[in-house]
């Protein structure tokens, strides 16, 4: 089986220079195409769904921001592909740092703004940033880096495991400060199945589970009402006030749904209509089928993700890759989760999709240094430069 | 962007991704793509399984029913002009339990300060606004009949002013309001709406059944604040019923001529009040009616209490008098109709004076032998009384009857009275017949003289009187006829009478009243109007038909309690009708026409 075969020698045969292409485009080019068709389809949505804000008199809020925060975006994450992502493995610690710099400063009640009793957002002249956002991607970095800078890392407890997990253990913890705790649950996550990936043995990963518990339990306790409120909800997911809705907008939507604008849940019974809970706007305008696509969109996306992680050329492109691909693919598959009623309600937006223009840099940027790593790995494929460690191409 | 090859050899060597590493990585990624087809599985659940459940909870709900307002009906004048007519405004009120204290005192200072209203209104809304408060009420209206931009104005500087909290308990509803464009000349005719819109008096009151609209309903999505956001065009709706445009049989320009000379009349002569109706003779449609003290709707409030039911007083139907000589051609064409006289036969032998039993019959002056025409031309009491016995009781009570005193006309107006005759038992010959003959022993209401007067003079005929013309509404129209509810003298004795009238005004108590090149017949009349019969208190009158040869309209003026030049009927009365008379029929005007267009 081809698949089997590139999974072993970890690229497919490079395309021939000069030739014409055969078979499947590039998977930076599929992946460039979906961000593309997501982004598309959120500035339509965000439109519709966010023209009857309750504290907007203005029907195209929503979308002037979009379509001002889109080009920029865009630059940024151009900016991100052109940046040799190779740079980030001797810079990690500094993009870690400035993550935890800024978590910091959300919790100093004077900086950081409280929004449904959490303090999440950073003001940022007229703009508002989510340092969390930068934490996930700081995390990825840092997995990446610290694994694949001393590879003998990762069979070292004391050298490798327990820095690495106090790292991540510091950036959690402080986003269960805000208190955050979906996004400290995913970003830890995130960091485990990374550093599994890069091969961290099973056992140390078990008894950073075992070491996770207490700390758990100490925040179960503190917070015992919001989680079990949460727990209640996905029991009885009609009962919880968004889930409803966003169940109701969803099942009104049937097949084909009730047309494009015509959702009547997001007149304010639906909150945050716009962002966290757009994919029920666009299941109830869309139906099952727009639904679908925007599923399909991200399972072709994490597809072309993992492409490029499979063909990068070294362990860090590898990991960086990984990490991104999981860190979007896993948040889009949470928020849906929760819109279908079928996770706790937490405040994770569908990236790419969900209004927000600090968070659409980042997811972009994100995107960037994906296609970052798929360019050079696919130039030096081309070159036919091979990794020290295995031989480039065996034929 | 490549790194230098000297960069990359200071960073550990580079190691491709091992093998473990890819299947870990294909394994959680597989596990993704796994996730995103349970959840594409559950939203098949939800969105296709589940659809109708979740359609019909949705619907339940967002599905509303909202009012559509229907606009009520309008008065018309017969000439196209709008009397009344109910605009859309809006009132501006507040929730005071949701409000401080403070919020509530700013408010009302803000809106006050913008409205122009005096002091004691708003001291009073205030202090009702605080203990409205104090009982736990939900709604203060602050002011009504507002129009959009000033709303609009008026929220903005409450916005300014108020806390959030506090702004937000201000509300404002949509409403409407009766404006009156000619206030003043028609205002006891149409009476007044109360604040909900319901008629409350006058046409207002008799109309409201039909010019009342009939708001409708209709399915409505709602917002989660419970605000429509969503019609359904097509949806199941009660239809908003209009109310009908009531047109009038009234003419403005009329109205308007009538109410400008009585007013002058009653300034003039010092009189305490009077009253004017102008009548199609030939249809019996109420051209004019006006009363005097009158009032403006918009500065009702202004007057001073006592005097507010005396101007509301709508005279021409709500008011009885004893007519005094006015009621002479009735009696006369009565004596005429049942041929017990003839216009040229002598009946009073001259004098002054007349006594029948213990009673004395006296007249202004001895006007010397009259014939029956002459009684009435010089307006004999003596003469009349003669009149008065040879028809006798019966026949009296008949003629009454027929020309339908002592009964509702059926004009359609609130209030109308219906006069009064002596009952067959009370009558006493000598007493009511000779007192009837010239317009005692019996009251009468204006329009039910005018009425009278209108038969005798239109060959006969007695019209039922009208206001109304017709009611309109879209594709429906609901007419108001005329109507002949009685004959009580036959064409030739309405000829006989019409010549006799014109006599009055060419050379008996009218004589002044003549206009060159316009005939017009009418009697005056001066009443005494008791309760002792001091002579301290007169009912002057002048009831007139024009033009002669083709009479259309009967114009009925009766002026209360002059004070000062004269007293008489043909003077005070009759100045105002001939004044009247001149302006409709624009006599001057015509007079000059003649003169320059006559060959010299």
């Amino acid at each position: 089986m081809k698949w089997l075969e590139w999974l072993e020698k970890g690229s497919p045969p490079p395309p021939q220079p000069g030739g014409a292409r055969r078979g499947l485009p590039a998977p930076r080019e599929i992946l460039l195409v979906c961000v593309i068709l997501l982004l598309t389809l959120s500035t339509v949505m965000v439109f519709s769904a966010g023209a009857f804000y309750w504290s907007v008199d203005d029907s195209f809020f929503f979308l002037k921001r979009q379509l001002l925060w889109l080009p920029i975006a865009g630059l940024v994450g151009l900016l991100f592909s052109l940046i040799d992502y190779r740079l980030y493995r001797r810079y990690y610690l500094a993009v870690l740092g400035s993550a935890a710099v800024l978590l910091v400063l959300v919790l100093i009640p004077q900086v950081g703004r409280t929004v449904n009793h959490s303090r999440r957002w950073l003001p940022l002249g007229g703009l508002q940033f989510q340092p969390s956002e930068l934490a996930k991607v700081a995390v990825v970095m840092l997995v990446a880096g610290f694994l694949s800078n001393r590879p003998e890392r990762m069979r070292s407890f004391l050298r490798g495991f327990i820095p690495l997990c106090f790292a991540v253990l510091g950036v959690v913890g402080l986003i269960l400060l805000e208190p955050d705790l979906g996004t400290a649950v995913f970003v830890f996550a995130l960091a485990v199945g990374l550093m599994l990936i890069a091969g961290m043995k099973i056992f140390y990963l078990l008894a950073s589970a075992g070491a996770f518990v207490p700390v758990l339990a100490i925040y179960l306790q503190n917070h015992w009402e919001t989680v079990e409120r949460r727990f209640q909800g996905l029991l009885d997911s009609e009962g919880v006030y968004q889930i409803r809705h966003s169940l109701i907008a969803l099942g009104s939507g049937g097949l084909d749904g009730v047309g494009l604008g015509a959702s009547v849940q997001k007149l304010r019974y639906l909150p945050e209509a716009h962002t966290d809970f757009i994919l029920a706007v666009i299941g109830e305008e869309l139906g099952y089928l727009g639904c679908l696509g925007v599923i399909l969109l991200f399972a072709v996306l994490v597809g072309s993700g993992a492409a490029i992680a499979l063909r990068a050329k070294d362990r860090f492109g590898f990991l960086l890759a990984s990490g991104i691909t999981m860190s979007i693919g896993y948040q889009a598959l949470v928020n849906i989760a929760v819109v279908t009623g079928s996770a706790p309600t937490k405040g994770m937006s569908l990236p790419l999709v969900t209004f927000g223009g600090s968070g659409l840099c980042m997811t972009l940027a994100q995107i960037g240094i994906l296609v970052s790593v798929a360019r050079i790995s696919e130039s030096r494929a081309a070159s036919g430069e091979g990794c020290s460690g295995e031989p480039a191409d065996t034929g | 962007m490549r790194s230098p090859g000297s960069k990359s050899c200071q960073i550990p060597p580079e190691e491709g991704p091992g093998r473990l590493s890819r299947v870990y990585l294909v394994l959680v990624l597989g596990a993704l793509s796994a996730g995103y087809g349970a959840l594409a599985v559950r939203l098949w659940c939800i969105q296709v399984l589940a659809h109708q459940r979740y359609s019909d909870l949705g619907r339940e709900i967002q599905r509303g029913t909202d009012r559509v307002e229907a606009s009520k009906g309008d008065i018309i004048s017969r000439d196209g002009i709008i009397l009344a007519r109910s605009l859309q405004s809006f009132e501006l009120g507040l929730d005071p339990s949701k409000m401080s204290r403070e919020g509530i005192i700013e408010a009302v200072q803000t809106l006050f300060s913008r409205l122009e209203e005096p002091d004691e209104v708003r001291r009073d809304r205030l202090e009702d606004a605080l203990r409205r408060r104090e009982k736990g009420g939900r709604y203060v209206r602050l002011a009504r009949d507002l129009d959009e931009e000033s709303v609009a104005a008026l929220k903005k500087s409450l916005a300014e002013r108020l806390s959030r909290e506090d702004a937000r308990a201000v509300c404002c509803l949509p409403s409407s309001h009766r404006v009156y464009p000619h206030g003043a000349l028609v205002s006891q005719l149409l009476g007044a709406c109360d604040v909900e819109g319901r008629g409350i008096e006058g046409l207002e009151l008799a109309l409201d059944p039909f010019l009342r609209q009939q708001s409708g309903r209709r399915l409505v999505i709602k917002d989660a604040l419970q605000r429509s956001r969503i019609y359904y065009p097509q949806s199941s709706e009660v239809r908003p019923i209009d109310g009908y445009d009531a047109a009038l049989t009234i003419e403005l320009r009329m109205q308007r001529i009538l109410a400008d000379e009585l007013e002058r009349g009653i300034d003039t002569f010092k009189a305490a009040a009077g009253l004017g109706i102008v009548m199609d003779c030939r249809s019996g449609a109420v051209l004019a009616m006006a009363s005097h003290p009158s009032y403006d709707p918009g500065l009702y409030h202004l007057y001073p209490s006592e005097e507010q039911t005396e101007r509301r007083r709508n005279r021409g139907v709500e008011s009885a008098y004893e007519p005094g000589s006015v009621m002479k051609p009735v009696v006369a064409s009565m004596a005429l109709e049942h041929g017990l006289t003839r216009r040229d036969e002598l009946i009073w032998g001259g004098g002054d004076s007349r006594r029948l039993g213990p009673r004395v019959v006296r007249d202004v002056r001895d006007h010397g032998p009259l014939t029956m025409e002459e009684v009435v031309v010089y307006s004999s009491n003596c003469g009349m009384s003669e009149l008065g016995l040879r028809l006798g009781r019966d026949r009296l009570i008949d003629a009454l009857e027929r020309f339908g005193f002592g009964r509702k006309t059926g004009i359609g107006l609130p209030g109308e009275r219906s006069g009064k005759t002596r009952d067959r038992e009370a009558w006493s010959e000598l007493y009511t017949s000779v007192s009837v003959s010239f317009g005692y022993a019996v009251m009468v209401t204006p329009i039910q003289l005018c009425t009278a007067f209108c038969s005798i003079v239109n060959g006969g005929y007695l019209y039922r009187p009208r206001i109304l013309a017709h009611l309109d509404r879209p594709g429906e129209r609901i007419e108001n006829p005329p109507e002949v509810v009685g004959r009580p003298v036959r064409e030739e004795t309405s000829r006989q009478m019409r010549e006799i009238l014109l006599r009055v005004v060419q050379e008996g108590t009218g004589k002044y009243l003549q206009m060159d090149g316009f005939l017009f017949g009418g009697k005056s009349g001066t009443a005494d109007m008791g309760p002792l019969y001091t002579k301290e208190n007169y009912l002057a009158s002048f009831v007139a038909f024009a033009p002669y040869e083709n009479p259309e309209i009967v114009v009925l003026v009766m002026i209360e309690k002059p004070k000062a030049r004269s007293y008489y009927g043909s003077t005070v009365a009759g100045s105002v009708v001939a004044s009247v008379l001149r302006r409709y029929y624009r006599v001057e005007d015509e007079a000059y026409i003649v003169t320059v267009n006559r060959p010299s």
